[in-house]
């Protein structure tokens, strides 16, 4: 039986991530003072643990594939087809939102987040999924900002909305 | 004895002013509110609200979280039966029977079940709290680090009940717990590791953070690739809410053995709150009169997991409080939400600050009336909760879970460090790799890290400390047991 | 926009008469901590202060915490450049961690304005300890160094910093110190009081009320002079005073009258009663001290808690 591509990725990326921790150990100081175990212990031990663990997973990948998988058929599951059009939006909503909360503020960055997240759930009514967006964050916004005066970014809106403060 | 009830008695005083119940109040609402809908289980609750609460005074907050997490407890037993689909592990054996029953029409009784027994057991595991944990932190208070090390490699026998289906997948994510762990400044050397010069990284990886993106992100992630068009079924509240006397008859012996079950578990910390739901499922499946109503909505299926879940939780608290060990992904949450007021639990903290202790004990009573008031009455309101199309609540689950990751530091690494979360939940969520181990690990390893490390310091580097000190000394040798028995057992039933 | 904004507020306030010519309409207040910790305590009382003593009609805050203050530090020097209205908090743990970390950004890129609190050390034993003057401690420290370990606070932080002048002040090598870092005093508290570690050091707040318990005792402070009748390192011999002190800074490239304009406003708001209660009812010190010999202050303290670090061994290489 060929090996499943998903399950061979997942195992050689376990068995890499405990290489490179190896080799990020590796550099660490080794200094331990009076408890002579030092900074570079723990990270050895659980380098150790991945390339395992990693080993044992290729292993179940090649004899077989993994243990007690779940179906690789979404049907089977009681789900639909992969929608990479539904990964990709809520994706895009969190890096957009990532961009922009910094400089554009949080209320437009939640609400370009809540509209963005909402059509890749497959809602097609953008303007009152943005206006809902806004709505909600501009009600958190004014929560934090001025009862809890604790500040979140007000970016482009600041000369409209101020920020916390007494 | 007649001093803890002194000291309850004074909490009593400290819960019942009228800003507290107010917090109370809120932390119950909330927490059922967030708590219903679909796919948010009680620890992403907690994380999501976490930011609510910084202006509160340290007692205020805390009997707000305990509101939280009691509401979101209840909360989530609704979308449990009336949608099958239980938002944490805990509550996969809740929903055998209580979807079957809503689907036959039964799901006020079953609703209604779960309310009272969760009330039930979680009061009685309450009173339990407040009589073993004095008596846990007369003990804790002899522990240096020696005896906190052995308790967490103790602690890490818990994850043995979060595991899922496949030991090496498990064991992957804890290990993957352990890694993020490690990142940021090494505590006792003031090192720094992995973190890449990236100064945001040098206080290491928030659990929150780490909760919410596997929780909150991986799910809307998955579900949008997935399940996102699917007709959801609910199930409508049809006839009444109440439970027939016959109900009642079969219900409460099934809420006091899974109280019986539940507690121990939780208490332990060792025990998670998935295997004393199942023992209760399986136990009630045992003892029934009516096995053949099982697989087809039997009550006693639904009230004993259901109590057995909440007596397992409140047991937790024990650990967290006493000893500062948490044993759940939800515990996990909570200790850092004690944390960011400068608050560590253990055994001073019964000392030092009595009034948050006993204000929060006696606010567990409170918040157990407050639910089944609101939970019984209002069912229909948080009903409506879950008729938000799909699209809008996904969206606002994820405007709150980023503003949770986000208000922690103000900082934009932290969302960016949500959103690879999020991938790794995704991945993590398709090939069937469980979350929970990942954020155990994520707590537990650098306590157990820097425990080990103290102890070894005071001791100049002499290993033995741990088996010279007694009580440290026992702790490994049972979990040593805990660990070897099983598969003692297996091999002996083999050959 | 914005400044029209500002410029609106102002006039507002100047209508309104409650400010007096030099002060400032809003002061825009960094804070680099998370809500709830000392230099986020000291900012808000700050601001009550300001605005009671009439030199503010308003003061926003910005909280960014994590890695000793060095990230709120670097955002204030790159987005505060020349804003004579900006102020951040700071003190003698940003001075250890921008050191500690390598930080690119440190002190010298910002205004010193004025140092306003202090929070004094206590060095304990649980109380039965055999060890009943520092002289005892110290003693057996001398003999043997790795013997007498220390519970305290953070790695590199104010505690270690401590100990580590101890050390020095006795001819024992820094790195030599058996330090137990904890992650704050409250939780070395029971590692002490259950005798697991040899001594404690932290601030005095933070044991205060296991010492009045009769659960630990108290060998020296690190105050100059006695406080609440302790003794102080100087008395016993030991050469050591430290201060976990806390102040403001201004942004980079204010000029040196709009640096003045915000030290009087400062003065005034520490003279309020306002600010007077603060203190009382979180047991800091004044130390105030501004301008120029706060600027040279702050260049001795990174001086000595960069040559106590080096010392101590526990300094990150790049």
């Amino acid at each position: 039986m060929k090996a499943k591509p998903a399950e061979l990725t997942l195992s050689l990326g376990i068995l890499a991530l405990g290489i490179a921790t190896a080799i990020g150990t590796a550099q660490l100081p080794r200094a331990g003072g009076y408890a002579r175990i030092g900074p570079n212990v723990a990270p050895a031990v659980i380098a150790g643990g991945l390339i395992l663990l990693g080993i044992w997973l290729l292993y179940e990948t090649l004899s077989g594939g993994w243990r007690n998988a779940v179906a690789d058929d979404p049907a089977a599951r009681g789900e639909h087809r992969f929608t990479p059009s539904g990964f990709i939006w809520v994706s895009l909503g969190v890096i957009a939102q990532i961009l922009l909360i910094d400089r554009g503020g949080f209320v437009l960055a939640q609400a370009v987040l809540f509209t963005a997240v909402a059509r890749g759930f497959g809602s097609e009514k953008l303007p009152r999924d943005f206006a809902i967006g806004v709505i909600l964050s501009l009600s958190i916004f004014l929560f934090f900002v001025k009862f809890l005066n604790v500040n979140l970014p007000a970016g482009w809106l600041k000369p409209l909305l101020g920020g916390a403060g007494i | 004895m007649g001093e803890t009830f002194g000291l309850l008695m004074h909490g009593f005083s400290i819960a019942l002013t009228p800003l507290n119940l107010l917090w109370g109040f809120i932390g119950t609402m909330l927490g059922t509110f967030i708590g219903v809908l679909p796919g948010v289980g009680p620890a992403l609750t907690v994380a999501m609200l976490m930011p609510l609460t910084v202006k509160l005074d340290p007692t205020g907050a805390l009997i707000m979280f305990a509101g939280i997490y009691y509401g979101a407890m209840y909360g989530g037993s609704t979308t449990t039966i009336l949608l099958n689909t239980p938002g944490e592990s805990a509550s996969i054996a809740t929903a055998l029977e209580g979807n079957m029953m809503a689907k036959n029409g039964r799901a006020g009784p079953a609703l209604a079940t779960c309310a009272i027994g969760s009330f039930v057991a979680g009061t009685i595991a309450t009173i339990l709290v407040t009589l073993l944990a004095p008596l846990v932190v007369e003990v804790a208070l002899k522990f240096g680090p020696a005896e906190y090390f052995a308790l967490m490699v103790f602690a890490f026998t818990t994850v043995a009940a979060v595991i899922g289906s496949s030991t090496v997948r498990g064991l992957t994510s804890l290990f993957l717990g352990l890694l993020l762990g490690v990142v940021g400044i090494d505590s006792q050397t003031g090192k720094s590791r992995f973190a890449f010069g990236v100064p945001e990284l040098l206080d290491g990886i928030d659990v929150v953070v780490l909760a919410v993106g596997l929780f909150a992100v991986g799910e809307a992630l998955y579900v949008a690739a997935y399940a996102s068009r699917l007709e959801e079924k609910m199930e409508q509240i049809k006839g009444s809410l109440w439970m027939s006397k016959e109900d009642w008859k079969r219900s409460w012996p099934a809420w006091l053995r899974a109280t019986a079950i539940g507690f121990p578990f939780g208490s332990i910390p060792a025990g998670g709150a998935e295997i004393p739901t199942f023992l209760s499922y399986a136990v009630e499946k045992r003892l029934t009169k009516y096995p053949e109503e099982f697989g087809h909505g039997a009550i006693e299926g639904v009230a004993g997991p259901e109590a057995a879940n909440n007596a397992s939780v409140t047991g937790a608290l024990v650990p967290l409080l006493t000893l500062g060990i948490p044993t759940s992904a939800t515990a996990a949450v909570l200790l850092s939400a004690f944390q960011n007021y400068g608050i560590s639990p253990g055994p001073l903290l019964f000392q030092m600050q009595p009034d948050l202790v006993w204000g929060l004990l006696a606010s567990l009573y409170i918040g157990n009336v407050m639910l089944l008031i609101l939970n019984l009455p209002l069912v229909g309101m948080w009903v409506k909760v879950l008729s938000i199309p799909q699209p809008l609540l996904y969206a606002g689950i994820l405007v709150f879970a980023t503003l949770g990751a986000y208000s922690l530091h103000q900082s934009v690494v932290d969302l960016i460090t949500l959103y690879v979360f999020g991938l790794l939940g995704f991945a993590m969520r398709r090939w069937d790799i469980p979350v929970a181990p990942a954020v155990i690990g994520l707590i537990l390893g650098p306590l157990a890290e820097t425990q080990a490390r103290r102890a070894l310091a005071i001791s100049q580097g002499d290993a033995t400390v741990f088996l010279t000190h007694p009580i440290s000394a026992s702790i490994l040798a049972l979990s040593f047991l805990l660990l070897v028995l099983p598969l003692l057992y297996r091999l002996l039933r083999r050959s | 926009m914005r400044k029209w904004f500002t410029g609106l507020l102002a006039a507002l306030a100047l209508a309104s008469g409650s400010s007096t010519a030099q002060a400032q309409p809003t002061i825009k207040m960094m804070i680099p901590a998370n809500p709830g910790g000392g230099w986020d305590q000291t900012g808000r009382n700050l601001a009550q202060a300001l605005i009671s003593a009439k030199q503010a009609v308003a003061v926003q805050f910005e909280n960014r915490g994590g890695a000793g203050g060095t990230i709120g530090l670097a955002q204030f020097v790159n987005a505060a450049k020349g804003d004579a209205t900006a102020m951040m908090i700071g003190g003698m743990v940003m001075v250890g961690a921008i050191y500690l970390e390598n930080s690119p950004v440190n002190l010298s890129m910002v205004t010193p304005l004025a140092r306003l609190t202090g929070e004094y050390e206590i060095i304990v034993v649980p109380s039965n300890s055999p060890h009943k003057t520092m002289a005892d401690l110290v003693k057996a420290f001398k003999a043997n160094p790795g013997s007498v370990s220390w519970g305290g606070g953070s790695a590199g932080g104010t505690d270690h910093i401590l100990a580590g002048l101890i050390a020095k002040a006795n001819g024992v090598e820094g790195n030599k110190v058996n330090y137990v870092p904890f992650k704050g005093g409250g939780e070395a508290i029971a590692a002490i009081v259950g005798g697991h570690v040899t001594a404690g050091v932290s601030g005095i707040g933070e044991f205060a009320e296991q010492i009045k318990g009769g659960r630990m005792r108290a060998l020296a402070v690190s105050s100059p002079t006695k406080i609440d009748g302790f003794p102080t390192l100087k008395e016993q011999g030991i050469d050591v005073e430290l201060a976990n002190w806390r102040g403001v800074f201004g942004a980079p490239g204010i000029s040196a009258a709009e640096r003045d304009g915000l030290i009087k406003n400062l003065r005034a708001a520490t003279e309020s009663a306002s600010w007077k209660e603060t203190l009382k009812k979180l047991g800091w010190s004044p130390i105030y001290l501004a301008g120029d010999p706060y600027k040279k202050f702050i260049d001795e303290d990174t001086k000595r808690v960069a040559g106590i670090i080096d010392s101590l061994g526990i300094k990150n290489t790049k």
